[in-house]
């Protein structure tokens, strides 16, 4: 991604680049065509100069020569005569321009005359006689009518700078001393016609002479610059740039002929190339103007689209921050309005799929997350659904401001989901995950967790994205389906148990009966057999609690009165019941009937009561209470699936006694589950008042906790709309003797039992095995047979099958049905078809049995 | 500040702009300045001119070694023309130029014209060839790489009394530098008068352009003297002894250190022959220092650099080697005093706490218009 940089910038650095090109481009033409010529021009006019100097040099130290020449060559036979001598040399000096002093000396070098400028003559007697054999001039002449000049030096005779010019002939030396000085005021001259530098240098490269006499005296060895380096090896004019006294110049070097001096004539480069630079700073000061102005028209124009695009940007902003009724902002540029009315689509678009998202989020059950996959879980975002499942506001779980995630985590549960999720996420699958969680009233929730990593390309956990769903009604509906449906398989077995107990205990009681009423009164048999009849009867008594508990009992559904029936079994209990005990009532509902089986739910109420004074061995308060209660469908979910939403009196017995662990709570109504010890207690007690409570169409609740006590709940439908019971005629009838009873039982013991009870009545009786015996028998002499006795569960063809076939036979049929399951149970539906003439439960005694047929043949009495 | 953000491109162009159209470009960078001050114009020039070539010598050579921290050096050369106004002038102007070193000056009586000015400024003087008692083991911005006077006068008086048997001296200075031949003719002559000599006659002159010396070399000779002793600059000695050898050409002459120059043998022809002078300068040394030296010299300058270019090469590199080895905040006279010892071309130069150089002195003879080292 290229560097982000404001608008503002951009067209800055553009608009300064559009403005300086054009000038960069001339400026670069401008000196590409005018440097050369420029530079031409200066080499040029340096070199006019310095030729004419040197031509100027040449013929002054020319003049010099010729006078120095002239001495020397003057005849005089080899015998000079220094007198005369003397005089002309004072002459020439006096006419000389140039010579400052003229010697003449001897042929060893010793002066014999001297002429001297005015005022200087008093040197002369120093002078004469003088020595000078040493000077390098003197060794330098090579032979007669030689010429040679000396290096610059400073000259004893007015000390300026001087060069010296030796002419030598057979008999003398003639030596005259040139002064440079003159050549600097020569220089000056010129010099100030332009402003160029010129140097006069010496042979040795020593500059002798300048044009502004700066340097003149001072004998500055030029030699070392490349320059003159050069022109002094070649002897021939150079031009190039030099640098002298750290300025950076341009010069041209030329020779001055004969005497091996030179001219140079230099410029510093800043003057010389003065009409370049007058116009590169021209191009220069027009460049700064007009970017000047181009910055302050681009600032305008960058501010006012600057600006209309910061505007943009905050409204983009504000819809950012959820606000949708935003005001664009008008312009008269085409491209802003285009992108304004795209920015609106734009938002409209967002806002739309916005409004989806938000809906969607508030009808997803729980709350959707997404978070860092750290210990504390850190939210960066949480659904509205959070308040409703843990009880915070999203604000308080995102980036952990009140309390992580994961301390809503139960503490049992939070080691466990971390190595789930870290599982799932190492296999890059989604988990799903059940655990409970605190909510901040401290209830506990259990969950349902969807989840999965978010992973970046380079497959880095970026973030964890899921779902929490609250499904505590759900675990607790299965939980109760599970118990319920435990129960229910519970009471089928003890249903079935009981009903084989029962055909066993008829077996029994029927024949212990037969025993006894074959024995003499006064037998020492007949208590035996009395104790028989009596244990049986106790067992009967067992079996019909167990068919209680398996709602197969028979009972007898009336209005009862709860408040009522309460009140006497509580003043039936106090008499029994230890002192320390404090029995507490309010028995106040204001609505107690209910249609029900007064003795069972009195045998219930009774038990609980019971179990309540056992559980206070050391005394407390035993508390029982009614009241009217409304159950909804919420609240009959809660307690149970078999109850149906209505008015309910709710019967409260709570004591304060040793309260019941989880483990006991569990199975408190299953038969047989007891805590008391053994013998104390049959653990059919609550068993049989769970089996009452449900045959009532209502339910049992229990809360227990150890040492506090334990309340039980117990909700029973309000109603009296239950048919008045059918006052059966108690008159005993006699049972007509000759009869014929066709006897139907898969049991060969209570066959023969039956048998001989039927025919001790002074009944004829047929037996049959099983229904389908039983229904060919009864095709056969269905005219001889006046009552059919059908035992209900049989193997073949049952009772209730046997029947409807034998109705269809006769439909005059008189059956009276036998079962050891209830009534309700098995044949209800039937008793309204006037074939059926009676139920016999059992086990039965001889009693109930002649009663029951008593009954039959009464109505057959009636009818016939 | 705020548009300057958004605007640094054009701000930039635009100052760019300004800087080429005003100016050439800037230096790569700041020069180092080292003053110079000497008589390098006038009669006796042969001196500063010297001097003036040898410390140039060595700043070229620095600078082509890559200067000092990789800065040039620049030798600002001043023209004192021997006078003490113009020196004090141009001692005004090399301050205003922040120069924390000037090398010169190369005679006496413009260092003492000019230390006013550089003890009262926070520059130092570093002298070639000032040899002047009067600055001797002062506490001052005065250093130099040469002995004082005393040296040079007490070995000469000692070698001309007892190797050569004189004992009558007669002696001609120049006052016009005075601090200097005053002061060496005094040591001259406390030393040969110690030891039993007599100075019969001594003359003063005051060099000028057209001085003129045959009257006074008649009175020195008219005192019959076994030795003239000339205190005075290269030209004024080649034209004393010229006019002695005129009228005399058996006395010796003996010659103090200023006038040790080539200038002085070409001027005085064979009247310099058998001449004594005092000199630092060993002008037999074979040493390959010595020889490298030379031959750069004369490369450079096509001359021969004479005891002048010999001190003005040695001060610039004792200048210079100061420069290169000051730590910071230490000053340069604290660094060559703390450092003491630096190589020069002949010979290692001691300077103590004084600024006050010890450096070994020769007699040289000349003959055949050659200097020769004779002790």
């Amino acid at each position: 991604m290229p560097p982000v940089r404001p608008l503002r910038s951009i067209l800055s650095v553009q608009t300064t680049l559009v403005l300086l090109i054009p000038f960069m481009v001339a400026a670069v033409g401008i000196a590409a065509l005018l440097y050369p010529t420029i530079k031409k021009d200066i080499e040029l006019h340096q070199k006019q100069i310095a030729i004419t100097v040197a031509s100027r040099i040449g013929s002054y130290l020319e003049d010099a020569k010729s006078t120095v020449l002239g001495i020397a060559l003057l005849k005089t036979d080899g015998k000079p005569d220094w007198h005369n001598m003397q005089q002309i040399v004072d002459a020439q000096i006096a006419a000389s321009e140039s010579l400052g002093v003229i010697y003449a000396l001897d042929t060893n070098g010793r002066v014999k005359a001297v002429g001297l400028k005015t005022g200087t003559e008093r040197q002369r007697q120093d002078l004469l006689e003088l020595d000078l054999s040493r000077n390098p001039l003197f060794s330098q002449l090579s032979g007669n009518n030689s010429v040679t000049w000396s290096d610059s030096f400073l000259s004893v005779v007015g000390g300026g700078l001087s060069v010296a010019l030796a002419v030598s002939s057979e008999d003398k030396l003639a030596i005259g001393e040139v002064q440079i000085r003159r050549l600097s005021d020569f220089l000056g001259q010129i010099g100030e016609l332009g402003n160029e530098e010129i140097f006069i240098l010496d042979r040795r490269g020593n500059l002798v002479a300048d044009d502004k006499g700066r340097y003149t005296a001072q004998q500055l060895n030029l030699s070392n610059l490349p320059l003159v380096s050069q022109g002094m090896k070649t002897s021939a004019i150079h031009t190039g740039a030099i640098t002298l006294s750290g300025r950076d110049m341009v010069g041209c070097y030329v020779p001055i002929p004969g005497i091996g001096w030179s001219v140079l004539v230099a410029q510093p480069l800043d003057t010389a190339y003065r009409p370049l630079r007058t116009i590169m700073g021209g191009i220069g000061i027009g460049a700064i103007i007009a970017l000047l102005i181009g910055i302050t028209l681009s600032l305008r124009v960058a501010h006012k689209l600057a600006g209309r695009f910061e505007q943009l940007a905050m409204h983009a902003r504000q819809i950012t921050d959820g606000s949708m009724d935003v005001q664009w902002p008008d312009s008269s540029i085409a491209e802003i309005t285009e992108l304004t009315a795209d920015l609106q689509q734009m938002a409209d678009k967002i806002g739309e799929r916005e409004q989806r998202l938000s809906t969607l989020m508030q009808n997803i059950p729980g709350m959707v997350y997404r978070c860092a996959n750290d210990r504390d879980w850190t939210i960066s975002f949480v659904s509205e659904g959070c308040l409703k499942l843990t009880g915070y506001e999203p604000a308080d779980l995102i980036q952990s401001t009140r309390i992580s995630y994961n301390d809503l985590v139960h503490v049992e549960d939070r080691e466990r989901i971390w190595n789930e999720v870290q599982h799932a996420l190492a296999r890059r699958e989604p988990f799903t995950l059940q655990y409970r969680i605190v909510t901040v009233t401290g209830e506990v929730k259990t969950v349902q967790e969807h989840g999965q990593g978010i992973f970046a390309p380079d497959g880095e956990i970026v973030a964890l994205e899921g779902v929490i769903t609250d499904i505590s009604d759900q675990v607790r509906l299965e939980e109760q389906l599970r118990h319920s449906q435990k129960m229910e398989s519970i009471g089928q077995l003890a249903g079935g148990v009981a009903h084989d107990f029962n055909n066993m205990l008829t077996a029994i009681i029927g024949s212990a009966e037969i025993i006894m009423m074959g024995l003499d009164e006064g037998h020492r048999l007949l208590k035996f057999a009395d104790t028989i009849t009596k244990a049986a009867s106790k067992s009967a008594e067992l079996v019909r609690k167990l068919l209680l508990f398996s709602r197969k009992a028979p009972h007898d559904m009336l209005p009862v009165d709860i408040n009522q029936l309460l009140g006497e079994t509580i003043s039936m209990l106090e008499r029994s019941i230890d002192k320390r005990i404090e029995i507490v009532t309010d028995i106040t509902a204001p609505d107690a009937k209910i249609i029900g089986d007064a003795g069972q739910l009195d045998n219930a109420f009774l038990n609980m009561l019971l179990n309540a004074r056992d559980a206070m061995p050391e005394g407390g308060t035993l508390r029982i209470a009614t009241r009217h209660c409304h159950i909804d469908e919420f609240f009959a979910r809660q307690i149970g699936f078999a109850v149906i939403p209505g008015e309910y009196i709710e019967v409260t017995i709570a004591d304060t006694g040793t309260g019941m662990t989880p483990d006991v709570l569990e199975h408190i109504f299953e038969p047989f589950f007891t805590t008391k010890d053994v013998g104390k207690g049959t653990g059919l007690g609550l068993a049989a008042a769970y089996g009452t409570f449900k045959e009532h169409g209502g339910t049992i609740r229990v809360y227990s906790e150890p040492e506090q006590g334990s309340t039980f709940k117990v909700f029973l439908p309000l109603g009296t709309t239950a048919a008045p019971p059918i006052e059966a005629p108690e008159v005993p009838v006699a049972i007509p003797n000759n009869r014929t009873v066709l006897l139907a039982d898969d049991e060969e013991l209570l066959r023969q039992l039956g048998d001989t009870m039927l025919r001790e009545m002074g009944l004829n009786v047929i037996l049959a095995c099983d229904g389908k015996e039983a229904l060919e028998i009864f095709a056969e002499h269905c005219q001889e047979i006046d009552l059919v006795m059908l035992d209900v569960v049989m193997p073949v063809v049952s009772g209730r099958d046997a029947f409807r076939m034998m109705k269809e036979i006769n439909p005059n049929i008189r059956v009276l049905f036998l079962s050891g399951y209830t009534r309700g149970n098995s044949v209800e539906d039937l008793m309204d078809d006037p074939s059926v003439i009676g139920f016999v439960q059992k086990p039965y005694r001889r009693e109930d049995l002649a009663h029951a047929l008593s009954r039959a043949f009464a109505g057959n009495q009636t009818e016939s | 500040m705020h548009a300057l953000r958004f605007f640094w491109f054009p701000c930039l162009a635009i100052l760019g702009l300004a800087a080429l159209s005003s100016s050439s470009g800037c230096k790569e960078k700041t020069p180092i300045p080292i003053g110079f001050i000497g008589g390098i114009s006038g009669r006796v020039a042969d001196l500063g001119v010297a001097g003036r070539n040898g410390a140039m010598l060595a700043v070229e050579e620095r600078n082509a070694a890559g200067g000092i921290n990789g800065r040039p050096v620049e030798l600002l050369v001043h023209d004192d023309e021997q006078n003490p106004d113009t020196a004090r002038k141009v001692i005004d102007e090399l301050l205003a130029e922040r120069v924390e070193l000037i090398i010169g000056p190369m005679t006496s009586s413009i260092a003492m014209a000019i230390m006013p000015q550089i003890n009262a400024s926070k520059a130092i003087l570093l002298s070639p060839t000032v040899t002047t008692n009067d600055l001797k083991a002062k506490d001052d911005n005065f250093l130099r790489v040469i002995s004082t006077t005393t040296d040079y006068a007490a070995k000469s008086a000692r070698y001309h009394f007892e190797k050569l048997g004189r004992r009558k001296v007669a002696a001609i200075y120049d006052a016009g530098n005075r601090s200097y031949t005053e002061g060496w003719y005094n040591d001259f002559r406390d030393t040969f008068v110690k030891m039993g000599g007599k100075i019969v006659k001594t003359v003063t002159f005051t060099s000028s352009n057209d001085a003129t010396f045959l009257h006074e070399v008649k009175e020195l000779l008219a005192a019959g003297p076994d030795v003239v002793l000339i205190i005075s600059n290269s030209v004024d000695s080649a034209l004393i002894c010229q006019q002695i050898r005129k009228i005399n050409t058996e006395v010796n002459i003996a010659m103090s250190e200023w006038a040790s120059t080539e200038r002085f043998i070409e001027l005085g022809g064979k009247a310099t022959d058998g001449v004594h002078v005092s000199q630092f300068l060993n002008r037999n040394d074979d040493s390959d220092r010595y020889q490298k030296f030379l031959s750069a010299y004369r490369k450079r300058f096509s001359q021969e650099p004479g005891f002048a270019g010999v001190a003005g090469y040695d001060a610039a590199l004792v200048a210079i080697d100061a420069m290169g080895r000051r730590k910071p905040n230490a000053s340069l006279k604290e660094t060559i005093l703390q450092t003491m010892k630096f190589q020069g071309v002949q010979q290692q130069i001691t300077i103590d706490r004084f600024g006050d150089a010890n450096r070994k002195t020769f007699v040289t003879r000349i003959s055949r218009g050659k200097y020769e080292t004779v002790e």
